[in-house]
């Protein structure tokens, strides 16, 4: 049984990180449940996806605060709100990146972020997706560098060709090189352990 | 090439939205026509048939306003054809007039009308629960709780709908809609593609005294459907150990799913599919094996209670039977509201996780205006000609992206009600306001929707409003949906365009002008010439205030492979006034230690942001 949440902005790929994850699960044998929450506007706002899996049957769409193994966020302002569903010995892994609301009347600083996650005494994973996928010539594939993160730390019990098998039905043409590249490049930066990699 | 996502084989596995099992469903039931006016969480019913549509030669169409979808549907069962009609939950209320009818006529090709809640008004005005619609129309309710479920109970439901002649209600929720689960896919049916009318006038005609033979024959027809629905297989009992029967239908049945074996509960369950009527049958076989409790868990209003409670006294059951003093009314439930809710009735104790809870003061992040879009450059010139003018104006709004002009900075949405109320409720206002002037924002597909008649209204009733009409070209807080000012159709092609300012000419406005919604300063100044002329005229005038929607058009520019050009800040010339940010605020410009700076990757290269600026610090990179 496995409780994810997806966590981000507007904007970022967050449906369809979900979508891919849990394609890659059913074709794993899983049962799976993915609620998405569309918000009000087409951009912008703050967006949560619950994943969920298990052998058994799955039914409910939801889980509740303090339940989720692994919380995702693809920003850090957004990893701090969620992090409420997060259960006690759960992993967090971040996005390393602050996208900061327009006309905003609060300013958060990243360091004041990784002071909160220590405060909670949590196991955090802090890794800078946006400049890999900037680096790869792919910036809308911050998502599934993460979704390479996810597998790399071994939150989801899938193979990796399954996560390809999963990216060939749902994304068409050159995206689906793309993402495979991004999934190993997301892969790749969970092994190299990070100084912010707390427990 | 990536398929439709609801195509695929019998026997495929597919990871399907609620939404998309519905469609799945209506595909494999041979539906012939599918209509819709889009609204969350309804949308993507259509949108995933759009898809399919011409492979299995279904018509589709994105109708003006939800009575007039529910209306094509019905045309086309009255001419044996099946048919599927979507709308979300308050989409039933502008279609309600049709549906009380159509509960008396009933049908002759299947009709589906899928009505999406929204328990938890996630993008709602409201919470309302159209069940009751089921039971004010005689038209009867399904509601299943899980997409598999959704797209078998969907081709299950039209056979059932015409054996009994009756429209068919399936309600959704949130939670079912925009929630993917596992589908196994079965065979598809080609619907017909010749409707054949059959004339039935005292059928179709509800003129006294068909009218009264046809309320008792709904009557009737929900009182069979009442005996009869005990063997409809999605409705089941399952027999427990324990002294205490739960009942519950939808999404609520999975919370109920969840808990009990959480809480390690052995309780007789009846699931109900249809919650009105309810299966009378079964409902007796519940009170026949005696528990001491019956505990109902359903989300929103009572539905399912009160029919309970009546039958208990009918059948003078003497248990307990609670609901809604453990459940609340308000509010979607979740697997923890469901285990604390059961664990009261039951006195139990349970260790429920503490979340964690940080200390850290974080912004809230309301949904923005994207770069690009025209309707923050409308509502910026138009607090500026209020300014000018030291008016204080009042802002009726409407329902759409525009919507988003209540946040701050711009706070310009006094009130927000129902499609097209701006113009009717701001015509109340203008009617009494004195020297306050009345601004009405609508938009394009709002207008189209609901504001037409409110228009004719104010014209001839001369109300002294001015009307802005927020033209984007599509209806884009749904995902962009074509309307008739869009010049496609459901499936993009061509159609010619209904001009906005025809139709506000044709109604005899004098005061009509169309205007770039990128040019600040021209809506500015027709909006102070707007607001002079309505009050000495005592008369409505309208803006068009036209611009494609921004997310379109760099769509559009990316797949055309046009390069969007970036602007960016001469930190020499910015005086850190803080406009662009503060007062304009395009999330594409951030102030990061006093320091303005335009993010390349989200700026789109519109451009306004060079006309707010007063140092002119904001200039083209040169590309
Ligand atoms: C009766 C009803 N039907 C549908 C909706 C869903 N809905 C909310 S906003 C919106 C889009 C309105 O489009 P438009 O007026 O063009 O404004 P835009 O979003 O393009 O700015 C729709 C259809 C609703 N709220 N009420």
């Amino acid at each position: 049984m496995g409780d994810i949440v997806l966590a981000g902005v507007g904007g970022q790929g967050l449906i369809t990180l979900g979508r891919v994850v849990g394609e890659a699960l059913m074709l794993g044998g899983y049962d799976v449940k993915i609620a998405e929450v569309h918000g009000l506007s087409q951009r912008g706002g703050a967006v949560i996806v619950y994943v969920r899996f298990d052998r058994d049957h799955v039914y409910a769409p939801t889980f509740s605060q303090g339940e989720a193994n692994t919380l995702v966020a693809l920003e850090m302002i957004e990893a701090v709100r969620r992090i409420n569903f997060l259960s006690k010995d759960g992993l967090l892994i971040a996005n390393d990146l602050i996208l900061s609301p327009p006309a905003s009347p609060i300013t958060v600083r990243r360091e004041d972020i990784v002071e909160e996650f220590k405060k909670l005494g949590i196991k955090y994973f802090i890794v800078d997706a946006t400049t890999e996928a900037n680096k790869l010539g792919f910036p809308a594939a911050t998502n599934t560098i993460m979704l390479g993160v996810l597998l790399g730390l071994k939150r989801i019990p899938i193979p990796l060709s399954l996560i390809d098998k999963a990216i060939e039905n749902i994304f068409d043409g050159e995206k689906i090189e793309i993402n495979k590249t991004a999934v190993r490049a997301g892969v790749k930066l969970s092994k190299v352990a990070p100084e912010e990699f707390h427990k | 090439m990536v398929e439709g996502a609801i195509a695929g084989n019998p026997g495929d596995k597919k990871l399907l939205l609620g939404n998309e099992a519905i469609a799945r469903g209506a595909l494999e039931a041979g539906i012939s026509i599918a209509s819709s006016y889009p609204g969350t969480p309804s949308t993507e019913i259509l949108e995933s048939l759009i898809d399919v549509a011409e492979q299995y030669g279904i018509y589709v169409e994105w109708s003006t306003n939800e009575k007039v979808a529910l209306e094509v549907g019905i045309g086309a069962s009255m001419s044996g054809l099946r048919a599927l009609v979507t709308m979300k939950h308050v989409g039933v209320n502008v279609a309600a007039d049709a549906l009380m009818s159509l509960g008396y006529t009933g049908v002759i090709g299947g009709l589906i009308l899928v009505s999406a809640d929204d328990p938890g008004a996630f993008s709602s005005q409201n919470e309302q629960d159209n069940r009751i619609y089921g039971i004010h129309s005689y038209i009867p309710v399904f509601e299943p709780s899980e997409p598999q479920e959704a797209k078998n109970m969907v081709v299950d439901l039209y056979d059932l709908s015409e054996k009994y002649s009756s429209a068919i209600i399936l309600r959704s929720t949130t939670r079912l809609s925009h929630t993917r689960g596992v589908v196994i896919l079965g065979e598809i049916r080609r619907g017909k593609s010749n409707g054949l009318f059959n004339r039935k006038p005292r059928r179709w005609t509800l003129l006294p005294p068909h009218n009264k033979n046809l309320h008792r024959e709904a009557v009737e027809r929900i009182e069979k459907l009442s005996e009869e629905l005990h063997s409809f297989r999605y409705n089941f009992l399952k027999r427990g150990e324990d002294n205490l029967a739960i009942v519950s239908g939808g999404v609520a049945y999975t919370y109920v799913a969840e808990s009990i074996k959480k809480l390690g509960l052995k309780p007789h369950i009846l699931k109900l599919a249809s919650t009105y009527p309810l299966p009378r049958k079964l409902i007796r076989e519940l009170f026949d094996l005696n528990p001491d409790k019956i505990v109902i868990v359903e989300e929103l209003e009572p539905i399912i209670e009160h029919q309970l409670k009546v039958l208990a006294f009918d059948e003078r059951f003497d248990g307990e039977i609670v609901g809604k003093e453990i459940f609340p009314r308000i509010d979607e439930l979740t697997t923890l509201k469901v285990m604390e809710g059961l664990s009261r009735v039951l006195k139990l104790e349970i260790n429920l996780p503490t979340p964690l809870n940080p200390s850290l003061n974080i912004p809230p992040r309301p949904p923005t205006f994207c770069p690009g879009c025209g309707h923050r450059s409308v509502y910026f010139a138009v607090k500026l000609a209020v300014k000018r003018l030291r008016v204080d104006a009042i802002f009726p709004n409407d329902i759409g992206c525009y919507t988003l002009g209540f946040f701050s900075p711009f706070v310009m949405a006094d009130l927000s009600w129902s499609m097209g109320s701006s113009i009717g409720i701001g015509s109340g206002i203008a009617r009494f306001s004195k020297k306050r002037p009345v601004i009405a924002f609508i938009g394009d597909s709002t207008f189209f929707h609901a504001g037409i008649p409110a228009l004719l209204n104010a014209v001839y009733n001369s109300y002294p409003l001015v009307i802005v009409v927020m033209d984007n070209l599509v209806t884009a807080m749904t995902g962009h949906q074509p309307h008739p000012g869009s010049g496609a159709g459901a499936l993009g092609d061509p159609r010619k365009r209904i001009s906005i300012e025809d139709i506000v000419k044709a109604s005899g406005i004098e005061f009509v002008e169309v205007i770039d919604a990128y040019n600040i300063s021209m809506i500015r100044s027709t909006t102070e010439r707007a607001i002079k002329y309505v009050s000495e005229k005592s008369k409505p005038a309208v803006i068009v205030a036209r611009r494609p929607c921004a997310l379109v058009f760099a769509r559009l520019a990316r797949r055309e492979g046009r390069k969007l050009v970036p602007y960016y800040i001469d930190l020499d010339r910015c005086v850190k006034c803080g406009i662009c940010v503060n007062d304009f605020a395009c999330p594409a410009i951030t102030v990061f230690n006093d320091t303005y700076q335009i993010q390349e990757n989200i700026c789109i290269g519109c451009g306004v942001c060079t006309q707010i600026c007063p140092a002119k610090a904001i200039k083209r990179i040169k590309g």
